[in-house]
C-alpha cells in the first residue's frame, strides 16, 4: 500500500475543508470603499487561492500514485493504536477542560492525571493514585500559591483559595 | 563598547544571573530528555516569563535554547537517542564510541564542539548584528514585504522532502494568523461570532498545542517505544578513553572550524534549523575526511562536526529577528514572542530603543555557553544517569497536564485550553502526514506583518505592483525567493534521477 499516497490525499482534502470554512468567512470581510490599494479581503484571498491550488496538485499526483497501487486505502491494525490510545486522550484534553468549569482546578487535574499516566501504560495504585495526587498539588501550590493565578469558578464545585494562599505569598513576600 | 554595557546590565542584579543559570540547567535536561525539545519547554514556561522583568524573562529563553542544543547530545551519545532533532547527526558516531565505552571522549568533544560553534555565533551576533540593523533600519514596506516573501519561500520550500507541503504548512501558518482585527482596518475576520478571537489566536496555546501536545500525541500511539532500558554501557577505565587529547583536538579543528561556518550561515536562515545543519556538517566532514572509513564506527570528527554547526546556528537565528524581524528558527520565534509580551519592538531599531537589553540579552548567551560546558565536561554523564531514572512513560502524562496550567496562566481563560487541544490535533495531522510545524509556526508569528507590510508597500505608490521591481533591494529578495524553489526543484530532481539509478542497476 502507498501510505504517503493515502495521506496526501487526505492532507490535501483536509486542506480544501478548511478553504471551504474560511472562503465563505472572507466574502463577510467589510471592504472599506476609501481603502486605496489592497483591501482587508485581497491578501487572504490570495492565501486561500493558493491553498486550493497547491491541496488541489497535492491531491491529483497522489491519486495517481494511489491509483496505481490499486486504491488501497487501509492497512490491517493501523486504526488500533488510534482508538485504543489517541482518541481517548485527545477527548480527555476536552474533557479536562469540561471538568475545570464544574469543579475547579484541584480535582480534574488528579482526574486528568491519572487518566493520562493509565493510557500511557502506568499501572499500580502508586503511578495513578499517589503520584497524581502529590503532582497535582505541587502543581496548585506553585501556580495558584505562588504566581497568584485566579481559579475558574467551578459550577458544581466551588471554593476560594485565597483565604490560605495570600498568607502563604505574604509569607514569601510576593 | 555594547557587550560591556551588556556584562554590567547582566550582572546589575541577581535576577538575571539567576534566570540564566536556571535556564541553563533547564535547557540541559529538556534538551536531554527525549521528545522534550527546547521549543516545547520554551512553550511551557513561556507563561512564567510573564512575572518577571524582561531582561531576565529573556535571558532565561534564550539560555534554554543554547543549553538545550547541546543536551540533546548526552541522550544521543549514552542511548542512542538524540534529545533533540539537532543532536540525531551526533548520535551516529556518538552511540558507536559509547559502545566501545569511550562515552566520556564522547561526551566532552561534544560539549568542546559545541562551545566553540556557539562563541562564534554569539559573537558575530554580538559584533555583526548591529552593523547590519543600520542597514536594514533603512529598509520600507516594499523592500520588508520581499523579506517576508523570502522567508515564506525558504520555509516552504526547503523544509522537508515536498516543496507542496512546506507552502501548505507556510500558508496555513498565515491564514491563521489573519484571525481577529485586521491590521490597518481594524474590522473583524474569521473570527466566527467567537469574542475570544477578536484578538487573534493567542500564541502560547497554539505554541503549546503544536509541539507540546502533539508530541504528546505522537508519543502515546507509539507508547510501545517507552518502555525500555536505559542503561549506559560501562565506561572505559583507560583515562584517554574519558578525555579529549591534544592530538585529537588538533585532528577535529579543521572540521570544527568548517562546520561552525554552515552553521553561522544556515542559522540565520529563517526556519532551516539546526537539525539540517547538523547533517550538512556531519556530511561534509564524512566527505572531506582523512578517514571516511572510520565513520559510522566511532569518529570524533562527526560527532564534533554535528555539535558545533548545530550550536552555531543558535546566535545565528537572532541575526534575521533583530535585524528584520525575521526569526531565524522557532527558539528565535519563541524568544520573539517573549519579546512582544515585554513590549520590545523587534526590528533593526531594537538596539537604539532597548540597547541594554539586548546586549544583556548577549551577554547572557555568553554566561550560558561558559556555564553548560563546565556543568556539560564534568557532569553530562551524571545527568544522563538522571534523566535515565524518569520512565518516559511518566514524563508525557505529566507534560499533559502542564501544558494545560501553563495555557491557563496566559489569560486564565479556559478558551485558550480548547484551542491549545484543538492546536494539538492540528500539530500531530502535521506531523502525521509530513507536514512542517516550523514552518506553520514561523508563518503565524509573521503573517499579520507580512500583511501589513504589503498593503502599506500598494498604499505608497501609485504604481501598485510595480513598486516591487523598481525598488532594487525587493527585487533582490524576491530573486532569491524564486532561486531558492528553482534550486530545491532542481536537488528534488537530481535525487529522483539517483534514485531511479539505482533502482535499475539493483534489478
Amino acid at each position: 500500500m502507498d501510505k504517503t499516497a493515502r495521506n496526501d490525499v487526505i492532507a490535501g482534502l483536509m486542506v480544501l475543508a478548511v478553504v471551504a470554512v474560511f472562503g465563505p468567512a472572507t466574502s463577510k470581510i467589510f471592504i472599506d470603499p476609501r481603502d486605496p490599494g489592497f483591501s482587508a479581503q485581497d491578501f487572504p484571498i490570495g492565501v486561500l487561492t493558493l491553498m486550493t491550488v497547491l491541496a488541489l496538485a497535492l491531491c491529483a499526483r497522489a491519486a495517481v500514485r494511489l491509483a496505481q497501487s490499486g486504491w488501497q486505502l487501509y492497512e490491517a491494525g493501523e486504526a488500533g493504536p488510534l482508538l485504543r490510545y489517541l482518541v481517548p486522550i485527545i477527548a480527555l484534553g476536552f474533557l479536562y477542560v469540561w471538568l475545570l468549569e464544574l469543579f475547579q482546578y484541584l480535582l480534574p487535574t488528579f482526574l486528568a492525571l491519572s487518566a493520562s499516566l493509565a493510557i500511557f501504560g502506568n499501572r499500580g495504585l502508586v503511578r495513578l493514585v499517589v503520584i497524581p495526587a502529590i503532582v497535582a498539588a505541587i502543581f496548585y501550590v506553585i501556580f495558584y500559591g505562588v504566581f497568584g493565578l485566579n481559579e475558574p469558578a467551578g459550577t458544581i464545585l466551588s471554593y476560594n483559595n485565597d483565604w490560605y494562599f495570600r498568607p502563604f505569598r505574604e509569607f514569601l513576600g510576593f | 563598547m555594547g557587550i560591556i554595557t551588556g556584562f554590567e546590565t547582566l550582572f546589575s542584579g541577581w535576577q538575571p544571573v539567576f534566570f540564566a543559570i536556571l535556564g541553563t540547567a533547564i535547557g540541559l535536561f529538556a534538551g536531554a530528555t527525549p521528545g522534550l525539545s527546547a521549543s516545547a519547554a520554551i512553550s511551557l514556561l513561556i507563561p512564567v516569563t510573564y512575572y518577571m522583568e524582561t531582561l531576565p524573562a529573556l535571558v532565561f529563553i534564550y539560555t534554554i535554547s543554547k543549553a538545550a542544543s547541546f543536551g540533546g547530545s548526552i541522550p544521543a551519545i549514552l542511548f542512542n537517542t538524540p534529545g533533540t532533532p539537532q543532536a540525531s547527526a551526533t548520535q551516529l558516531e556518538g552511540f558507536p564510541l559509547t559502545q566501545q565505552g569511550k562515552q566520556g571522549k564522547a561526551l566532552r568533544m561534544a560539549v568542546i564542539a559545541s562551545a566553540l560553534g556557539d562563541t562564534f555565533s554569539e559573537l558575530l551576533l554580538i559584533f555583526g548584528a548591529a552593523y547590519i540593523a543600520v542597514y536594514a533600519a533603512q529598509m520600507g514596506p516594499a523592500e520588508y514585504t520581499a523579506v517576508y516573501f523570502c522567508a515564506f519561500i525558504i520555509l516552504g520550500s526547503v523544509i522537508g522532502e515536498s516543496i507542496t507541503k512546506g507552502l501548505l504548512s507556510t500558508l496555513l501558518g498565515i491564514l491563521i494568523a489573519l484571525i481577529g482585527f485586521d491590521p490597518i482596518t481594524a474590522e473583524e475576520r474569521y473570527t466566527f461570532n467567537i469574542d475570544y478571537l477578536l484578538d487573534g489566536v493567542a500564541l502560547v496555546p497554539l505554541l503549546l498545542g503544536v509541539f507540546v501536545l502533539s508530541e504528546v500525541f505522537v508519543r502515546v500511539t507509539d507508547r510501545g517505544s517507552l518502555i525500555g532500558d536505559q542503561a549506559i554501557a560501562p565506561p572505559s577505565t583507560k583515562p584517554e578513553d574519558n578525555r579529549v587529547t591534544w592530538a585529537e583536538f588538533k585532528e577535529c579543528a579543521p572540521v570544527m572550524a568548517r562546520s561552525t561556518g554552515y552553521g553561522t550561515i544556515i542559522g540565520m536562515l529563517p526556519g532551516i534549523g539546526a537539525a539540517v545543519a547538523c547533517f550538512v556538517a556531519y556530511a561534509e566532514a564524512k566527505r572531506t575526511s582523512k578517514h571516511p572509513e572510520r565513520f559510522g564506527k566511532g569518529a570524533l570528527e562527526g560527532v564534533a562536526a554535528a555539535e558545533s554547526s548545530n550550536n552555531a546556528t543558535s546566535g545565528a537565528n537572532l541575526i534575521p529577528l533583530l535585524t528584520l524581524g525575521i526569526p531565524g528558527s522557532t527558539a528565535a520565534a519563541l524568544l520573539a514572542g517573549v519579546m512582544l509580551i515585554h513590549g520590545i519592538t523587534i526590528g533593526p531599531s531594537v538596539f537604539v530603543t532597548s540597547h541594554d537589553t539586548i546586549y544583556g540579552l548577549f551577554a547572557g548567551g555568553l554566561f550560558c555557553i561558559a556555564t553548560y560546558s563546565i556543568v556539560g565536561y564534568w557532569g553530562s554523564g551524571v545527568i544522563g544517569r538522571i534523566i535515565a531514572l524518569v520512565p518516559a512513560q511518566m514524563i508525557y502524562p505529566l507534560i499533559f497536564v502542564i501544558c494545560y496550567v501553563a495555557a491557563y496562566a496566559l489569560r486564565q481563560a479556559l478558551f485558550d485550553l480548547a484551542v491549545m487541544t484543538v492546536f494539538g490535533l492540528v500539530g500531530w495531522l502535521m506531523k502525521r502526514f509530513d507536514f512542517s510545524v516550523p514552518a506553520f509556526v514561523i508563518a503565524f508569528i509573521l503573517g499579520n506583518g507580512a500583511e501589513t507590510s504589503l498593503r502599506q508597500a500598494m498604499m505608497l505608490d501609485d504604481s501598485g505592483a510595480l513598486i516591487f521591481i523598481q525598488r532594487p533591494i525587493a527585487l533582490t529578495f524576491f530573486a532569491f525567493g524564486f532561486l531558492a524553489i528553482f534550486l530545491r526543484l532542481r536537488q528534488i530532481r537530481r535525487h529522483k534521477r539517483q534514485r531511479l539509478m539505482e533502482g535499475s542497476l539493483d534489478e
